[in-house]
């Protein structure tokens, strides 16, 4: 800095010059100069991912005096090439909140006391021991989140499986992408998207089901805007059941009934198929048919139904034969769809001269046939032969920073094990006893509890205790009173690491706090599978450690001290990473070296030879497929590499609205607030641009009941009510007869009234229909 | 007093609008152009006041996107009143 220039004209050119190099690297390739523009006296500035969604955007920290002091997006990264949305460029005021949980606290005589960090570690252990001795080995459970690094699932998972000797693992991404999962393996047999960001820089035709991209994912949507700029014959195709920012930045907008998506994904393979535009030879070689169990039921409390895996393989002819129903009109009939825009959306991914890409997150998985309706749009890109090459694919997006890096790939579910293997699989459970060099016979065969069963077990007395980690369980359950209910009768032994105080730290007899962020070392993995590495810049507040050396912690006071030989967090941070690494190589997810990915922005798996992949099950470009293959869904083996079309009909919800409750209501997040609000409603502008949850009514519903903008509406469901000031003429814009609530305010939970419905296959809760009725108050 | 960047993408008739309407905010600056991109930095007393001026340039017509490239609150992260909600 010259010494005649203020601080902040510095400050001000430094932000031009960053800002103008972003832009340059937008328009070519990405220079490497980062540090001659960020260059700055005392501040020193190291790479990190963001913390907040899927994205996996990069970030450049400043750190000063041990305190972040800057952000500025990092121009090497290539998922977001130097951009930030709104919550990234504020990460730094999710560290330094006033209410920050820096010392242990424990409840005694329903009071919280802080304790030392050895006497609650001490305690922790014990009380779990206890509970074993007593109760037996599936005593107790951890419960994590996709918000988990890497390092913190690994251990979180070794602990429970290998040390205590049950699955009682799971985490909060069975509430936001487990659908995701089960179409992904039920279609390929393997998991996780075949394709990449790089698709978003060449489609020509973007499809969004029910997804809000331009405020949940806005740094991927403005790459997606930017592609439409460059070449404005691309077109954007919305279909939702509200208008959002997405639907303002569209070309074609499919306002449907809630659920309905299954008639319209079957009408749009209905005019593929009928209108000749099937890709022959690709379904031929690579796809097969098969027809699932329907009478699945919808996972409610003392319901019952068939296993619903139960299939058939099929063939082209009975596929073609049950789609005859599915016509544009029949679809039109059952979702209010025009049937000519159905047509129009059919002739897109019909149209062998287009490259197409579909983009979905929660609002298809969240859908008590959630892995119905991921297999039906499959079958559009399997029927036109587009996936898994530059361009054309389905793209299923995240909403947290390691759902796909810890939940899904270190396998944090309780069926999973780490690099896609599986509990009940024998070669896969020896696998696991070797590399944790424990007996084979002491890794239980059979998985135990999917979410929603671990919390109807901790909340009627079967379950004793649990560890919840970085996620807010008491804003998230469906159907809450019940739960809470349940758990405050049976006060099983709850302890909960976080960073700030939320509504399951109010129902935690031990409270530990947790570092976050940049105030440890380790990994997160993003939705296009790039696993990505930060080191610790700044030192956590007070005795705040990172989950997964609390765990460790906690493992070796049970004696299982043997399964985690590293001793300091930095080793800790590597040898947790190195171990799991050893799963997935050979397993066709192989993860990059934690060298490598210090050195690097993020690499995609499977990494093979140093060299990432960007379209997996395609010849040239996954390793995993041999020359001349072609293509090879090789997650298939039992089907020759296959991959499947499923006969998927459209079913109702199982509650739908009536006289008593007319309305929809529907739930879901606004650009201000991450999920539960625990860490974005602490940063100041974002509190104050978006200071309470509102319910987005239609400016018609609104009117016949006489409701205006900012009014208190009541909405009241079969299980609970909730008083909320009217939102008439907001952002988004419901079709009528139905409302949103957004779900970031734990003070005003709209899990007080939705129902405690999943799909059957993925265990995952719809929170995205139920009815309810509008009380003007 | 925080101090960021930003880059404007516009509609391509709306780059010159924009400018002009930029240049009526004392607070906030433009500092250079390429095509429909315009550079923005701003600079604010608090806040508050950044994250208001960061959405008015947002809703700008003519503003396809708003993107925030720098940030720097070295004065306000380390200010005890961070926090939104105690």
């Amino acid at each position: 800095m010259a010494s005649t220039e203020s601080r902040r004209e510095f400050l001000k050119r430094t932000a031009a010059a960053w800002s103008a190099a972003v832009l340059g690297g937008l328009a070519s390739s990405c220079s490497t100069e980062a540090g001659a523009i960020l260059d700055d006296d005392g501040v020193a500035w190291s790479k990190a991912p963001c913390r907040f969604c899927g994205t996996g955007c990069g970030v450049m920290v400043g750190v000063r005096d041990g305190k972040v002091v800057a952000v500025a997006g990092d121009r090497q990264n290539p998922v977001n090439l130097g951009l930030l949305c709104v919550k990234g460029y504020h990460l730094p005021g999710i560290l330094y909140a006033k209410d920050r949980l820096t010392r242990p606290l424990v409840r005694r005589n329903g009071k919280l006391e802080e304790v030392s960090m050895d006497e609650a570690l001490d305690l922790v252990a014990s009380k779990f021991k206890q509970l074993i001795d007593e109760h037996g080995k599936g005593a107790i459970a951890v419960y994590g989140s996709g918000q988990w690094t890497i390092q913190d699932g690994y251990a979180a998972s070794k602990w429970i499986r290998a040390g205590v000797g049950n699955n009682n693992i799971e985490a909060n991404a069975r509430l936001c992408m487990a659908s995701a999962v089960t179409g992904f393996l039920t279609t390929f047999g393997k998991d996780e998207p075949m394709g990449c960001y790089d698709d978003f820089d060449l489609a020509d035709v973007f499809v969004f089901w029910g997804n809000n991209m331009a405020e949940m994912h806005p740094v991927l949507f403005s790459r997606i805007r930017a592609r439409k700029q460059k070449v404005p014959q691309v077109v954007l195709v919305d279909i939702a059941t509200r208008r959002t920012r997405t639907t303002e930045g569209s070309d074609l907008f499919l306002e449907f009934k809630p659920h309905t998506d299954l008639a319209i994904a079957n009408a749009i393979a209905h005019e593929i198929v009928n209108n000749g535009w099937v890709d022959e030879e690709f379904v031929r070689r690579h796809c097969v048919f098969k027809r699932g169990e329907e009478n699945i039921g919808y996972g409610l409390r003392g319901t019952s139904a068939p296993n619903p895996m139960r299939n058939e393989i099929t063939s082209f002819a009975a596929y073609r034969r049950f789609l005859e129903k599915y016509t544009p009109e029949y679809a039109e009939n059952v979702s209010g769809v025009p049937a000519a825009k159905i047509r129009q959306v059919a002739a897109l991914y019909g149209d062998p001269n287009k490259k197409v890409v579909s983009l979905w997150c929660m609002g298809m998985n969240q859908h008590t046939r959630g892995t119905w309706i991921n297999n039906l749009v499959y079958n559009i890109h399997l029927l036109t032969g587009k996936i898994s090459e530059p361009g054309n694919g389905p793209f299923s997006l995240t909403g947290q920073p390691s759902a796909c890096g810890t939940v899904r790939e270190v396998g944090t579910l309780t069926h999973a094990l780490p690099g896609g293997r599986r509990v009940d699989n024998p070669e896969h459970r020896a696998f696991a006893a070797k590399m944790w060099d424990v007996p084979v016979e002491s890794l239980p065969a059979k998985p135990s509890m999917h979410t929603i069963a671990m919390f109807r077990n901790l909340a009627t007395g079967k379950l004793k205790g649990i560890i919840i980690q970085v996620t807010n369980p008491m804003v998230t359950l469906p159907d809450l009173n019940w739960f809470k209910k349940g758990i405050a009768e049976h006060k099983p032994f709850i302890v909960v690491c976080d960073v700030y105080p939320t509504a399951t730290t109010e129902i935690a007899d031990v409270i530990l706090p947790a570092a976050m962020w940049v105030e440890r070392e380790a990994c997160f993995g993003n939705s296009e599978r790039r696993t990505q590495q930060w080191d610790k810049l700044v030192d956590p507040p007070g005795e705040a450690r990172p989950d997964s050396w609390i765990t460790i912690e906690i493992a070796r006071r049970m004696g299982y001290g043997k399964l985690f030989p590293w001793k300091t967090e930095e080793e800790q941070a590597r040898g947790l990473y190195e171990e799991y690494r050893q799963w997935t190589l050979g397993a066709g997810k192989d993860v990059a070296s934690y060298d490598d990915l210090r050195r690097n922005r993020g690499l995609r798996w499977p990494v093979v030879n140093g060299r990432e992949t960007r379209w997996r099950y395609r010849e040239g470009y996954d390793p995993y497929v041999k020359p001349g293959e072609g293509i090879s869904f090789y997650g298939n083996k039992k089907l020759g590499n296959r991959a499947v079309i499923w006969q998927r009909p459209y079913q109702p919800p199982p509650e739908s609205p009536d006289d008593e409750y007319p309305f929809w209501l529907t739930t879901g997040r606004v650009l201000e607030h991450w999920h539960t609000g625990t860490m974005t409603r602490r940063v100041k502008q974002l509190y104050q641009a978006m200071p309470e949850p509102f319910v987005e009514i239609h400016p018609e519903d609104a009117r016949e009941l006489g409701v205006s903008d900012g009014a208190l509406v009541k909405v009241v469901s079969r299980r609970g009510e909730l008083t909320l000031k009217a939102s008439v003429r907001g952002r988004g814009v419901p079709q009528r007869g139905l409302v949103f609530i957004p779900f970031f305010d734990e003070s005003k939970l709209p899990n007080l009234l939705t129902l405690d419905a999943h799909c059957p296959i993925s265990k995952q809760p719809d929170y995205k229909k139920c009815a309810v009725r509008l009380e003007k108050v | 007093m925080p101090v960021s960047g930003l880059v404007l993408m516009c509609q391509e008739a709306a780059v010159d609008a924009v400018r002009r309407r930029v240049a009526g905010r004392p607070e906030a600056e433009v500092r250079g152009r390429q095509g429909n991109h315009l550079i923005v930095v701003t600079d604010t007393a608090t806040l508050e006041e950044d994250r208001a001026c960061v959405d008015w340039l947002a809703a700008l017509p003519g503003v396809l996107s708003a993107w925030v490239t720098f940030t720097n609150i070295e004065d306000v992260a380390t200010a005890p009143g961070a926090a939104a909600r105690t």
